[in-house]
């Protein structure tokens, strides 16, 4: 597994999205951070000039989600390119080796073919960590860099929760990566996954909002089921169980009046794990290489 | 005889069409091992069948004496090239080496240590720094060669490895294949450039539409059906000699003036020459017709239905290796 590791290393350094892509996802987190307190600081509309006390301390309360810890949730949201670049990965790094045949070089030095596999979520896995790392490091420093002084009244998440919610977000990130990796093993390509992949995102967007469900009566949990909404709404619970972010579904008329417990949608993550890796297992054991 | 490869009724469909139709094939080891076929004859199927990337729909195949099949092993230890040579273009030759050679297993800095050399054997040493992108049919081919070497396997099986190569280049990896085999290695040669299996193959197999249709030794092939030409100084020496072939029990044919053509291998020269020499006739030059692998294999392989293909076999030599 090290010498596929190593050669994974050796295979991906060379393409320039492994360095862009963090770096664009790093770039607009920032972004994101700078525009969300800059938002949150004119939502008073408070004309330039020293604010009355009791407004000082309301803006300082608005203010309060962008010092860190609680600040990562919001660089997580700017960062929402991680999410699409999770499915960049998987389905690009996966799909090239079919259409170039490098598959078959693979195959031909390295016989036994699930430790290949292996070894590429494995790796996806790491520069998911890599990422996740990043957002972190940006939810720190930027509150310091710009001087954010908060309420002192707001309890902030711990440093436990923060590890927690981004455990959750590099989860997350790599089940997409899965995800895709299993639809490129599936097409031979990392375009046309990409393409059944944001087709399935917009249908599974369709279905879950459907009216109809709510007419199901006890079966209205049903499109909580599905993959990609299964694995938000779990990040979601998380990031709300880690005080990261306030319950807000109370107020969502589309909301489902039956909502699955957290510990039942992170088994239902869980099983969608295990599909799409036996999928890929299966793939990979019993396809032709034809490339 | 010990057997490199070995397969039982091996066969491959796609749909309603049969690629290869049970074959049974056996390479010796230690044989330079030529595997013809026209267009579309299954050679591909086979060898990619031979690695374990396609899986067959009936028989087995046995490679280095272990079954072969999708993850199987044994592949490891077998080098390989198969039709259009794929690398990561961004990628430097050696890059592209390393990277193989450390996803087979092999530890990384004496695998560095030994690339410029193999670099050089193949011809591509001017080019070992520059992307793989930018490279043509013939040097991706080269550096297909590198790769199903890097490991020094005992079994090397090459598709049309002079596929897109110059004439210096096609010389150049048959003194490859050549200098290889003198090493000991088997050698699985599927090529439709006849003059190649003429030049570097003991053992040939010829594959119609997914079917043997001949498998021997390259001169039994060769010179089965071959003829020894004889000239005489004169008719009367030829009409004697003619008599002392017949009283020897050879077909003699007539020629021309003072030419006679006694039907024969390349291996029967000698016997037909210490014959005359025992009746006192000696001929002033013996020339020996080889049949040519292209007349061999277009007899075996024109426009033949799987079903005039299925003939064949019975016509030309098929002898069985066990």
């Amino acid at each position: 597994m090290r010498s596929l590791l190593r050669a994974e290393w050796l295979r991906q350094r060379r393409r320039p999205d492994l360095w862009l892509l963090p770096l664009a996802i790093l770039a607009i987190a920032v972004f994101g951070w700078q525009t969300g307190l800059a938002s949150a600081e004119n939502s008073l509309n408070y004309p330039a000039g020293e604010a009355p006390p009791d407004l000082a301390q309301q803006l300082a309360r608005l203010r309060d989600p962008y010092l860190f810890p609680a600040s990562f949730d919001s660089v997580v949201t700017g960062g929402f390119l991680a999410f699409i670049a999770a499915i960049h990965y998987g389905s690009s790094w996966t799909g090239s080796e079919f259409v170039r045949g490098t598959i078959r070089n693979v195959f031909l030095v390295h016989p036994t073919r699930l430790p290949f596999f292996a070894a590429r979520l494995i790796a996806l896995g790491l520069l998911a960590l890599v990422i996740v790392l990043g957002l972190v490091i940006v939810a720190a420093v930027m509150p310091a860099i710009r001087g954010v002084v908060g309420s002192g009244e707001a309890i902030p998440p711990s440093l436990a929760g923060l590890l927690a919610y981004a455990t959750a977000v590099w989860f997350a990130l790599w089940f997409l990566a899965l995800a895709a990796t299993t639809v490129a093993a599936l097409l031979r390509s990392g375009a046309s996954a990409v393409l059944v992949i944001f087709i399935y995102v917009l249908a599974e967007l369709v279905v879950a909002n459907a009216p109809f469900w709510r007419d199901l009566g006890q079966l209205a949990w049903l499109p909580q089921l599905l993959p990609g909404g299964s694995v938000l709404r779990a990040l979601g619970d998380v990031a709300e169980a880690t005080g990261f972010t306030q319950a807000s579904t109370a107020n969502d008329p589309n909301a489902s009046p039956i909502v699955v417990p957290p510990e039942i949608g992170f088994a239902i993550v869980g099983a969608w794990t295990v599909i799409l890796l036996a999928v890929l297992v299966r793939r990979v054991r019993s396809m032709d290489i034809g490339e | 005889m010990t057997l490199a490869i070995e397969t039982m009724g091996l066969a491959r469909r796609f749909g309603s069409v049969r690629a290869v139709d049970g074959i049974d094939l056996a390479v010796p080891e230690g044989s330079v091992f030529g595997f013809l076929g026209p267009n579309g004859s299954g050679k591909t199927t086979t060898i990619r069948m031979l690695l374990g990337l396609v899986r067959p729909t009936a028989g087995s195949a046995r490679v280095l004496g272990e079954t072969v099949g999708p993850g199987a092993p044994i592949v490891r230890r077998v080098g390989a090239l198969v039709e259009r040579p794929a690398f990561y273009p961004f990628l430097s030759p050696i890059e592209n080496l390393v990277l193989f050679g450390v996803t087979a297993g092999i530890p990384e800095s004496p695998l560095r240590a030994r690339l410029p050399g193999l670099i050089d054997r193949v011809g591509l040493g001017e080019a070992a720094e520059r992307k793989v992108d930018g490279f043509s049919t013939g040097m991706r081919q080269r550096l297909a060669i590198a790769l199903a070497i890097l490991h020094d396997p005992p079994l090397l099986i090459l598709d049309e490895p002079t596929n897109g190569l110059d004439p210096a280049g096609v010389a150049e990896v048959r003194t490859l294949i050549g200098s290889l085999a003198g090493d000991g290695m088997t050698i699985f040669l599927s090529t439709h450039v006849l003059t190649e299996v003429e030049q570097v193959c003991d053992r040939v197999a010829i594959l119609d539409h997914g079917r043997i249709v001949a498998q021997t030794t390259t001169v039994e092939l060769l010179g089965g059906d071959g003829a020894i030409q004889l000239r005489f100084d004169s008719p009367a020496e030829a009409d004697a000699a003619a008599a002392a072939l017949d009283r020897a029990g050879r077909t003699v044919r007539p020629a021309g003036d003072a030419l006679l053509t006694v039907p024969g291998g390349a291996g029967e020269g000698s016997s037909i020459v210490r014959t005359l020499a025992a009746a006192g006739v000696y001929p002033a030059e013996v020339r020996v017709d080889r049949t040519s692998l292209e007349s061999v294999f277009l007899e075996l392989t024109r426009g033949a239905g799987a079903d005039d293909a299925a003939i064949h076999p019975t016509a030309w030599p098929q002898e069985r290796v066990t």
